[in-house]
C-alpha cells in the first residue's frame, strides 16, 4: 500500500515542498531510501525503526520503499524522520485515519520515540504558509518559534505516540500564539549607553553612526574600552520590528544558533567573528552554504575587533556585502542568497604595539611597521567606512561629571527622531539612511553653503585630509545636521564631521 | 651642470668607482690636481699608487662607459655638478673634503642659495617635533634654504615643515638618488621634489645606504649651511657629529634646551653645557646671527565667541583631554567638537593624540 505525506525543506531561506513517498510492498524485508538523500537522511532508517518499535508500533517486516520527490534535489538534515514513519505508519494502517493528509509534517526522532527539535522551523512555516498550507505538525522544542507565526494551525508534540494518537482523532491542543511586544519586554541587551563613562567623544560620533547607518573604525590602545563601546550600540538602535525580528530568526534558525526557549530573537544581533575567521565563516558557505556572520549580523552590528589582524582575503569579502547589503553564497550544488544588512564597527590599535601617538607610552614600532599595519585596511574598503574616531583609556574617575551618562534609551529616542526625518526626505528616493546616499542624492541633499565650502577647503589644507573622504564628510554632516534638526548643512556640522576623520589625521601627519 | 667636458667625464667617472674612499679623491686631487692628466700614460704610475691597483683599472673601466653613464643619468633626471661648475655650493668648496661630484635631482639653483641645517633625533618626543617644525616654518619663511640628511625623525619633520608650506628644502642622501632610503619616506621624496626642493648626493645611482655614508653625509649638510640647528638629539646621535662637524667646519650652532630628564635631549644638553653660546630659545636669535630678517607673518584675526575663548584660555598652560574640555564649556560633545574643529581649522590649536587638545 501506498501512503504520502507533506513534508517541507529549506534551500537557503526559501522552503519547498517535499512529498514523502512510503511504499510497503511484499518481499524480502529490505527498506530502499531514495531522492537524493544525504548520508544523515539516509540513517533515518535505524532512527525510524527503533522510535517505532519503542513506542509500541510495528515496523513492516516487508519490502519498504520511501521516496522524497521531488527526486533530482539533494536533501539534507534529519526532519524527514518523522514523515517518513507516519507514512511507514499509514501505509501498514496502523494509521487508518486520512487526516494526515492535511498536515505538513517536520521532525527528527530519537530511538526512544520522542521528536527532537529541528533548524529552520520558522523559514520552513512562512515559506508553506506562503503556498497556502496552514496546518502542520512540529517537534515540541520548536513551538515556541512557530508561535509567532499568524494565520496557521501548529500541533508541537512530545513524542511519536501522541502524533499517531492526534492523527487517529485525539483531540490535542495547536500551540498558542505569541505576542512579540510582550517576549521584547523581558528580554534585554544587558548593558546600557549609561554604563560607559566619559568617552563622549565615542559615544557621540556612535549616535550619529546609528542615526545615519554609517559604519565605524575606533581606533585606539589596548583596554580604552573599545568592545564595551561597540557591545553598547544595539541599545541605542531603533528597537526592531516584527518584519525585522522575523528576518533575523529565520537566518538565525536556520544555522541554529536560536534560543528555543524564546523563539525569537528580540534584541538586534551583535556578532563578533574571531579574527582567524575564515572567508566561508565571514560571508557564508561551506558545502551546505549556510549563512556567514555578516548574515548572522543582519538588522544588527558586525563588530571586527583589531581588524587589521584579519586576513586580507576575509576584509575585502565583506566590500559586496556592505555594499549590496545581501550576500550570494554560490556553491556547485546550489546558490542561496542570505541578507547582510549590518551596522560594521571595527576597533584597531594604532599601531601593532598600540602606544603610537600616546601621550604617557613609547612606541617601539618603526615607522614601515606602522605603515604596514595601517595599509592592511585598504582603500576601497575604508571607503564604505564614514566615521573614524580615537577613543584613548584614561582614568575617568578624575574627571567625572556631577551628571549622570545618558541612557540608551535618551539616545534612542533622539535618534529616532532623526530617523524620522531622514525617512520623510528619501521616500521617493528608494533609501532610507543617509549612509545608503549615491551621488545624485549627495548633489541633492547635501549642498554646503559658502562658509561650509570654505571651511571644508581649509580644514583639506590645514589637516592634510585625502580628498577621498569628502563623500563620507558630506554624509556625516547630514547625519549631524538631520540630529541638530536643521534643513541644510551648515558649516558647524561640517565642522563636527571632519573630526570624525581619526585615522587620515593621525597618520596623515 | 651636466657638462660633458673632458674634465667633468673625468671627475664623474672616479665618483662612479665603488667604496673608494674620500682620502683616495682627496689625495689624487692633491696630487695632480688637473684631472685630465688622470688618465694621461705620463701619470699612469702616479694614479695606481694613490689609488690603488683595483680602483685604477675600475676608474678606468668607468671611464671608458662614462658617455652611456651620463645619458642614463640624463634620461632618469638626475644631474651631476662638480666642483669646476658655478653652480657648486661656495660654502662647501671651503670645507677641506669636499665631494668632487653632487649628484641632483630637483631645483639645482638651491645649492647656491642660503641654507641652514637642521639634524637631530630619529626619534624626536612631541616636543622636540613641535620645536623642530616651527623654527623651520621660521626659516623657511625667513627665505633660508632647510638642508636635512632625509632620515627618520627631525629630518623628515623639517623636510615635511617646508614641503607643507611649499617652500624649497634640500634633502642630502647617504645613498644614491635613486635609492629611497628610509622606504617609507617615499611619498616625502616626490613631494620635496614637486615642492620646488632638491635631493643630492655625493653618490652614484645604485649605491646602497652603507653605514659610512652616514656620517660622510653629514659633512655636505653642514658644509652645506651657513649653520646647523639641533633640535633634540640623545647623546648617541649622529647629529652630534654634524654638530661637531659645523663647529670644525666654522659654521654657526644653534642648540634648542630640553628636559633633562629626557633621553632624547641629553645630546643638546650636553652640547650646551660645553657650547652655552649656542643655545638658542626663539627662531629670532638663530635668524639673528645669521643677519637673516625675520618676516612677520600676516596673522588672521579670528574672532572668538565666549566658548571659544574660554577653550583657548584653558589649554593655556597644559593640555587637555576631551572629558575636560566638556567639564569646563558644559557644552555638549558635538558642541564641543564643532568648536574644537573650527579653532583647529584656524590653527589656533592642535590635536595631540588621542583626544588631547593643545595649543599650537
Amino acid at each position: 500500500m501506498l501512503a504520502k505525506v507533506k513534508s517541507y525543506a529549506l534551500d537557503g531561506l526559501q522552503g519547498y515542498a517535499i512529498d514523502t513517498e512510503v511504499d510497503i510492498n511484499s518481499g524480502l524485508p529490505g527498506y530502499e531510501l531514495v531522492g537524493l538523500a544525504s548520508t544523515a537522511t539516509k540513517e533515518s532508517k535505524e532512527r525510524v525503526r527503533s522510535a517505532m518499535k519503542n513506542s509500541g508500533l510495528l515496523y513492516p517486516m516487508k519490502r519498504v520503499t520511501v521516496n522524497l520527490a521531488p527526486a533530482d534535489t539533494k536533501k539534507e538534515g534529519s526532519a524527514f524522520d518523522l514523515p517518513i514513519a507516519i507514512g511507514l505508519l499509514a501505509a501498514s494502517e496502523q494509521i487508518v485515519s486520512k487526516k494526515y493528509k492535511d498536515y505538513v509534517i517536520i521532525g527528527e526522532l530519537g530511538l526512544d520515540g520522542r521528536l527532537r527539535h529541528v533548524n529552520g522551523i520558522m523559514p520552513l512555516l512562512l515559506s508553506a504558509l506562503q503556498n497556502g498550507e496552514s496546518k502542520f505538525i512540529i517537534p515540541a522544542s520548536n513551538a515556541k518559534e512557530a508561535s509567532f507565526i499568524e494565520g496557521i494551525e501548529v500541533y508541537a508534540m512530545e513524542r511519536l505516540r501522541d502524533v499517531v494518537d492526534f492523527l487517529s482523532g485525539v483531540e490535542y491542543k495547536p500551540v498558542e500564539t505569541s505576542s512579540f511586544a510582550s517576549t521584547c519586554a523581558n528580554h534585554g541587551y544587558g548593558v546600557d549607553f549609561s554604563d560607559v563613562k566619559g568617552q563622549s567623544v565615542a559615544k557621540r560620533a556612535l549616535e550619529i553612526a546609528v542615526c545615519g547607518g554609517h559604519n565605524v573604525l575606533m581606533i585606539g590602545p589596548p583596554g580604552a574600552g573599545k568592545t564595551m563601546l561597540a557591545k553598547c550600540v544595539p541599545t541605542i538602535m531603533p528597537d526592531m520590528s516584527f518584519a525585522e525580528a522575523v528576518e533575523v530568526t529565520k537566518i538565525h534558525s536556520v544555522a541554529g544558533i536560536l534560543d528555543a526557549g524564546v523563539g525569537i530573537v528580540t534584541t538586534r544581533p551583535f556578532r563578533t567573528p574571531h579574527h582567524t575567521t575564515t572567508v566561508p565563516t565571514l560571508v557564508g558557505g561551506g558545502n551546505k552554504a549556510t549563512p556567514g556572520e555578516v548574515s548572522l549580523a543582519h538588522n544588527g552590528v558586525l563588530f571586527l575587533d583589531e581588524m587589521p589582524e584579519y586576513s586580507r582575503r576575509a576584509l575585502e569579502t565583506l566590500r559586496q556585502p556592505l555594499e549590496d547589503r545581501h550576500v550570494t553564497v554560490a556553491r556547485v550544488a546550489r546558490s542561496v542568497d542570505y541578507p547582510s544588512n549590518f551596522m560594521l564597527i571595527a576597533s584597531m590599535n594604532p599601531c601593532p604595539c598600540g602606544n603610537y601617538g600616546s601621550r604617557t607610552q613609547v612606541c617601539k614600532c618603526t615607522p614601515s611597521q606602522i605603515h604596514n599595519y595601517v595599509s592592511k585596511l585598504s582603500g576601497p574598503l575604508l571607503d564604505r567606512i564614514d566615521l573614524q574616531i580615537e577613543v584613548d583609556s584614561i582614568q575617568y574617575d578624575e574627571f567625572r561629571g556631577k551628571e549622570k551618562p545618558e541612557t540608551s534609551a535618551e539616545v534612542k529616542a533622539r535618534i529616532n527622531r532623526a530617523r524620522a526625518v531622514q525617512a520623510e526626505r528619501f521616500k521617493d528616493d528608494g533609501i532610507r539612511i543617509n549612509a545608503e546616499m549615491e551621488s545624485a542624492h549627495l548633489e541633492k541633499y547635501c549642498a554646503l553653503d559658502e562658509h561650509g565650502e570654505r571651511l571644508l577647503q581649509k580644514a583639506f589644507d590645514r589637516l592634510n585630509l585625502s580628498a577621498r573622504g569628502t563623500t563620507r564628510i558630506l554624509k556625516v554632516a547630514r547625519t549631524i545636521a538631520d540630529l541638530d534638526g536643521s534643513v541644510n548643512i551648515e558649516s558647524k556640522h561640517v565642522a563636527e564631521a571632519i573630526q570624525y576623520r581619526g585615522l587620515d589625521r593621525k597618520y596623515n601627519r | 651642470m651636466n657638462k660633458k667636458t673632458p674634465e667633468a667625464k673625468i671627475i664623474v667617472a672616479l665618483t662612479q668607482v665603488e667604496e673608494l674612499s674620500l682620502k683616495k679623491k682627496r689625495d689624487i686631487l692633491s696630487v695632480l690636481p688637473n684631472p685630465t692628466d688622470w688618465i694621461s700614460e705620463k701619470h699612469s704610475k702616479t694614479v695606481e699608487k694613490v689609488l690603488g691597483d683595483k680602483h685604477k683599472t675600475e676608474f678606468l673601466t668607468k671611464y671608458s662607459l662614462i658617455d652611456s653613464t651620463m645619458e642614463e643619468m640624463e634620461r632618469k633626471e638626475v644631474g651631476w655638478v662638480t666642483y669646476y661648475d658655478e653652480e657648486y655650493p661656495p660654502l662647501l668648496r671651503e670645507i677641506h673634503d669636499f665631494p668632487l661630484v653632487l649628484y641632483v635631482k630637483g631645483n639645482v639653483s638651491l645649492l647656491t642659495s642660503d641654507c641652514i641645517a637642521v639634524v637631530g633625533t630619529r626619534t624626536p618626543t612631541r616636543y622636540g617635533q613641535k620645536v623642530c617644525d616651527s623654527f623651520t616654518h621660521d626659516f623657511s619663511r625667513a627665505g633660508l634654504t632647510v638642508v636635512s640628511g632625509f632620515a627618520r625623525g627631525v629630518d623628515s619633520v623639517a623636510h615635511k615643515a617646508c614641503v607643507t608650506t611649499d617652500s624649497p628644502t634640500i634633502a642630502v642622501f647617504a645613498a644614491g638618488l635613486d635609492v629611497c632610503y628610509p622606504a617609507e619616506n617615499r611619498g616625502l621624496y616626490e613631494s620635496i621634489l614637486s615642492s620646488g626642493g632638491a635631493v643630492i648626493s655625493e653618490y652614484p645611482l645604485g649605491t646602497k645606504p652603507l653605514q659610512y655614508h652616514f656620517p660622510e653625509r653629514n659633512r655636505i649638510i653642514s658644509g652645506l649651511s651657513r649653520g646647523v640647528f639641533l633640535p633634540e638629539a640623545t647623546l648617541k646621535s649622529g647629529s652630534l657629529i654634524t654638530a661637531r662637524l659645523a663647529v670644525e667646519q666654522g659654521k654657526e650652532l644653534f642648540v634648542v634646551p630640553g628636559n633633562i630628564n629626557s633621553p632624547e635631549s641629553e645630546g643638546t644638553n650636553k652640547l650646551l653645557q660645553e657650547m652655552p653660546h649656542a643655545l638658542v630659545i626663539e627662531s629670532e636669535d638663530v635668524l639673528s646671527r645669521l643677519g637673516v630678517r625675520a618676516v612677520s607673518v600676516d596673522t588672521e584675526v579670528v574672532e572668538l565667541n565666549i566658548c571659544e575663548t574660554l577653550i583657548v584660555e584653558a589649554l593655556h598652560d597644559k593640555e587637555l583631554h576631551f572629558e575636560e574640555l566638556l567639564e569646563i564649556t558644559s557644552l555638549s560633545a558635538g558642541e564641543l567638537s564643532t568648536m574644537l574643529m573650527n579653532l583647529e581649522i584656524n590653527g589656533i590649536i592642535e590635536q595631540t593624540g588621542g583626544n588631547f587638545y593643545s595649543l599650537s
